[in-house]
Formats: structure tokens, sequence, C-alpha cells
């Protein structure tokens, strides 16, 4: 007989209630005393025939037990049940008595049930499909209820499992998960476990609620909403899109997508803080500026503000400075000092946002070390958002004829 | 020993030594790449300097006009900021407004090691401010729309300073 070693968790002292009263585990926990007094009695009854343990109220009253041994508790009630079943048949059958058998095997369930009071709606279930008893061997086929469909399928799936390594070490057979402490039968049950620990801690954005299911969803979300989503501009007249799909359907075609308002393509954005599109009329512009504003004049530096922005009698406009000596500025400055820059006002945003020079020492890292800076390649997570991100950029390198800086 | 003239916006002369007045890239470039004469007489115009920031600029360029020319400066000698010399330190004592006319000016005179000591000053005013401190000291106004602050400050939180 191999020596079984018993682990106790520390906790043990401490509320009687916070572990399985059987495995110690601390997962899907039901107070075995706080319910319905038949369930209860179920369960002691259950208890003492199977596991020898005899529970009483008095002494055992606040006690727990988890939903992995209180499945073991049924299935090997079942199990009790079916091996008494079959065998009765079996010896029936040899008496030779077909009709008999039938009667024989409704009269045996019913004693099972009756040893054990028919209380629990669960209980009810074992209710076996008479099949004509000329079948060679007779088969099982309860009509379950449908929360339970997936706990007979897990009982019979182990059963398969368990019959496959009966033959090796009864020590082999023990898999318990060392984050719950629950107990498997098998080990690919517990892998398949485990890997929703490791999924529920690590694959969580940091910035949001969201989790994914795999790493490359996570990926996919960070680049989606944290990267891509000041991206989906086009860099020639500074319209943003919702997404990329009418980014490039308009930098291709000249496409506005009919949601949009026509009107803001041929409005000139302001650069100062008010950050409003202006009509060239309404501020007394002639086409051609207009033009070259729309055209190119992120790209150059040329920025255009509203005559509300361009106030001069403000104490001191810092957009006196031009962008370069800015940058000059700000390449002194730490990486935690460019981020505070970054969060001051707009203009400072977009000098820093703008230049790859500036940018470079910020890199965006997701858990397990990925990062995705300058030198991120994107192939090492997956090659389809390999594919997307060169073309996104790409298109954007060929768009407007010129080089851009930040690529 | 030549002197050359120059004249500001507001139309002050000033007669400054051409070594001196070579420590402007934009000065250099006009006497010795276009060939202006400055044996003639004229002044040479600098329409985009007030008198009073040129008359500080030429204390600073007097000052270092005997100084080397800067090694070629590499990625990890542009953080620096703490290696300004006292005498620019006190130099650059002044109000926010001359000092950013100064960045200026330089600018336009084309006076590398002026900006480099002038942003240099400035980057120190920034460093280790939060984004309301930085706003306080420049006199910016916050300019985000409410709430796109906050979107800014959680996207960098994923900006993480690179490991070196």
């Amino acid at each position: 007989m191999a020596v079984i070693n018993v682990e106790f968790p520390e906790f043990l002292a401490e509320n009687p209630e916070s572990y399985c009263r059987f495995c110690c585990s601390d997962v899907e926990l039901q107070s075995i005393f706080a319910k319905p007094k038949e369930l209860c009695q179920r369960i002691m009854r259950l208890v003492e025939q199977l596991t020898n343990i005899t529970l009483t109220e008095a002494e055992d009253s606040p006690s727990a037990i988890c939903g992995a041994c209180l499945r073991k508790l049924f299935e090997f009630n079942q199990f009790r049940q079916r091996c008494k079943m079959y065998s009765n048949e079996i010896r029936k059958r040899r008496l030779d008595s077909a009709n008999n058998v039938i009667l024989e095997i409704e009269d045996t369930s019913e004693q099972s049930d009756a040893e054990i009071p028919k209380v629990s709606p669960v209980k009810k279930t074992p209710k076996f499909e008479q099949k004509p008893s000329n079948q060679a061997k007779p088969r099982m086929q309860p009509k379950i209820a449908k929360n339970r469909a997936s706990l007979m399928a897990k009982l019979y799936k182990s059963k398969r499992k368990n019959a496959k390594c009966a033959q090796q070490s009864p020590e082999e057979r023990e898999f318990r998960c060392k984050i719950c402490r629950q107990s498997f039968s098998d080990k690919e049950s517990i892998n398949l476990h485990m890997k929703k620990h490791v999924d529920a801690v690590n694959l969580k954005c940091r910035n949001c609620s969201a989790t994914s299911e795999t790493l490359q969803g996570l990926i996919q979300h960070a680049i989606q909403n944290y990267i891509l989503a000041s991206a989906f501009q086009c860099r020639r007249c500074g319209v943003q899109f919702n997404d990329r799909k009418e980014m490039i359907s308009h930098e291709f075609f000249d496409q506005i997508p009919q949601t949009m308002d026509p009107r803001l393509i041929d409005d000139i954005p302001c650069n100062g803080p008010c950050r409003k599109r202006f009509r060239p009329s309404t501020v007394n512009m002639d086409q051609a500026t207009a033009s070259i504003l729309r055209s190119s004049g992120r790209d150059f530096g040329l920025r255009w503000l509203c005559p509300q922005c361009r106030q001069p009698d403000g104490p001191l406009r810092l957009a006196e400075l031009p962008p370069e000596l800015w940058i000059a500025i700000f390449r002194h400055l730490d990486n935690l000092s460019i981020l505070e820059v970054r969060s001051t006002c707009h203009r400072w945003k977009d000098i820093v946002d703008l230049n790859l020079c500036l940018r470079q020492n910020f890199s965006i890292e997701f858990e397990r070390n990925f990062t995705m800076d300058k030198r991120y390649y994107p192939g090492i997570c997956f090659l389809r958002l390999l594919l997307r991100y060169t073309t996104l950029k790409l298109l954007r390198l060929t768009h407007g004829g010129h080089r851009l800086a930040q690529d | 020993m030549s002197t050359i003239k120059l004249e500001t916006s507001d139309g002050v002369k000033f007669t400054v030594k051409t070594q001196v007045a070579k420590c402007s890239g934009t000065i250099r470039t006009m006497l010795e790449d276009i060939g202006i004469n400055p044996q003639d007489g004229e002044a040479i115009p600098l329409s985009n300097v007030h008198s009073t920031i040129l008359q500080k600029i030429l204390v600073w360029a007097e000052h270092h006009v005997d100084d080397p020319e800067p090694p070629r400066e590499d990625a990890d000698a542009a953080k620096r900021t703490d290696d300004i010399c006292s005498w620019d330190e006190d130099f650059l004592k002044v109000d926010q407004r001359t000092l950013f006319d100064v960045m200026l000016a330089a600018n336009y005179l084309d006076m590398k090691q002026l900006i480099a000591v002038c942003c240099k000053t400035v980057a120190n005013m920034i460093k280790g401010k939060t984004a309301d401190q930085i706003r306080r000291t420049f006199n910016i106004e916050n300019d985000f729309p409410p709430g796109e602050e906050d979107k800014i400050r959680l996207r960098n939180q994923f900006c993480e300073e690179r490991s070196r």
C-alpha cells in the first residue's frame, strides 16, 4: 500500500468554513450544515456510507465541502449504485428470466434510492431507460437534467481516463492545483485548469479591464486601442477616421465616409488650444493658403492659429518659440519628464508625438516582456499583425508623395 | 582688429569685433559665403532681434569668443543638463520673457552653444515637475478638454522607460 502524504495548508486554524472539510481546498465551497435540512442529511448520509466518517451537527457544525469533493461523492454514489445494479442484473440473468430482470432493476434502483432518501432534485436523475433485455449488455442511458449533463460528461470522461491510467501507480493519479488546491484525476485536466489561472493572472490589459483568452488577443487589443487609436489620421489633410479601413479608402480614392461631415474636410484646423476647424472664408484666408495648410501643413511644421488663439495680449505666448527649439529643450529631458510634458498642453503633446527622436525612448510594454518600441519586430508575436502593421506603414510612406518624418 | 556694424530691429547700431560676431552662424555665413564686405561701413540688418537682446547676446559672445569648438555631441551627452558653467548660469538668471527672447534670437543668429545652454536652462525648469507645475511655471493654459488629460495619463502608463 502506497503511503500518501497529506499536506495541510496553513489556514486550517481560521474559519472552518473557509476550507473544504475533506480536501482543504478553498474553491466552490459550500457550507454543509447551512444547506436545507434534507440536503444536509443527504450529504451526511453519503459521507457516512461511503467514507465511514460520521458527521454530527453538534460536533462538526461549521464545516464546508468543496464542489470537487461533493461531485466525487455523488459520482461514487452513482458508481456504487451502478455496480449494484449490474451485478444484480447479471445474477438474475444467470437465473435466466428476461422479464424479471427489468423488474429487478427497478427494484434495486428503488432500494438504493430508499437507502438514501430522495430529496434533492439532483437525486431524481438516475432513471434508466429500459431497453429490451435481449441486449448483450444493458447500457446505462441516463436521462439527465441539463445542469447535470456536463457533470456526467465529465464523469464518463474521467472514467475512461482512469481506466487508461489504472495500471499506473496510485501516486501518479493524484493531481492537485497548487494555486487553488482543487484536485484532479489526471494530468490533462490539471493542465487545462492551470491554463485558466495563467490566463486570468497575466492576460489582462493594464490600462483597462479588458482580458483576453490569448496573448495575441491582448496584443491586438493594445494595438487597436492604444497605439493605432490615434493613428487613423490622414497625414495629408489631418482628418481622423474611425478605423483603418476608412483611412485607406480615403488615402487611395479620396473617399470620405458618409458618416463624416463633408464640411470638415474643407475646413482648416487650428493648431492652437481651441482645436476647432474653421472655414477659410470666415477667417479671411484665401483658397491657396488654405489648400497648403490642408495638404502639407502638419508635415512642414506650418501651424495656423485661429484669431482667438493668436491673441497677442497673453502674458507669454509659448507659440512664440518654434517647435525645433522646444524639441531641443525636450531632448534634455528624461523620459518621465517628457511624459509630463506630453500631458501639459496640446502643442507640447503634438511636438513630442511627432518627433521620433523624442519618442524613441519610450517603449510600449506588454506582459511577458513583449515590448513595442522602435526595434519592435512584429513577427516575434504573430505574422498576421506583421502584415497589418507593415501595410499600414507602407501606405503612410507612399501617401502624399514625400517621406514622412515619423516613419 | 576689424569690426562690423549690426543694426537691430529698433534701429540701434552696434559695432562689434568681427571675431565676436562670427560666433553667430548666420553672420559668419553672410561674411564668408555670401561675401558681404564689412569694411563698407554698411550695417548688417538683424530685423528679428531687439537691441536689448542683442546687447545681452553680445556680452555672452564676448565671454565665449575663445571657446573651442564643441565636440560633436552624442545621445548621452545631450541628456546632461548639469554641465552649465557658472558664468552662463548667472548670465541666464533673467526673467522668462528675456530668456525666451534670447533663445529666439540665438536661434535666428544660429548660435548653437548659446541655444544649448538656454535649452538646458529651460529643461532644468521642466525637470522633475508634474504637468500642473509645468503649466504654472510657464503660464500655459490647460487646453485639454476635460477627461482627455486623464486619457493621456493612462496612455503614458504604457510608456515605460526602456531598460538599459
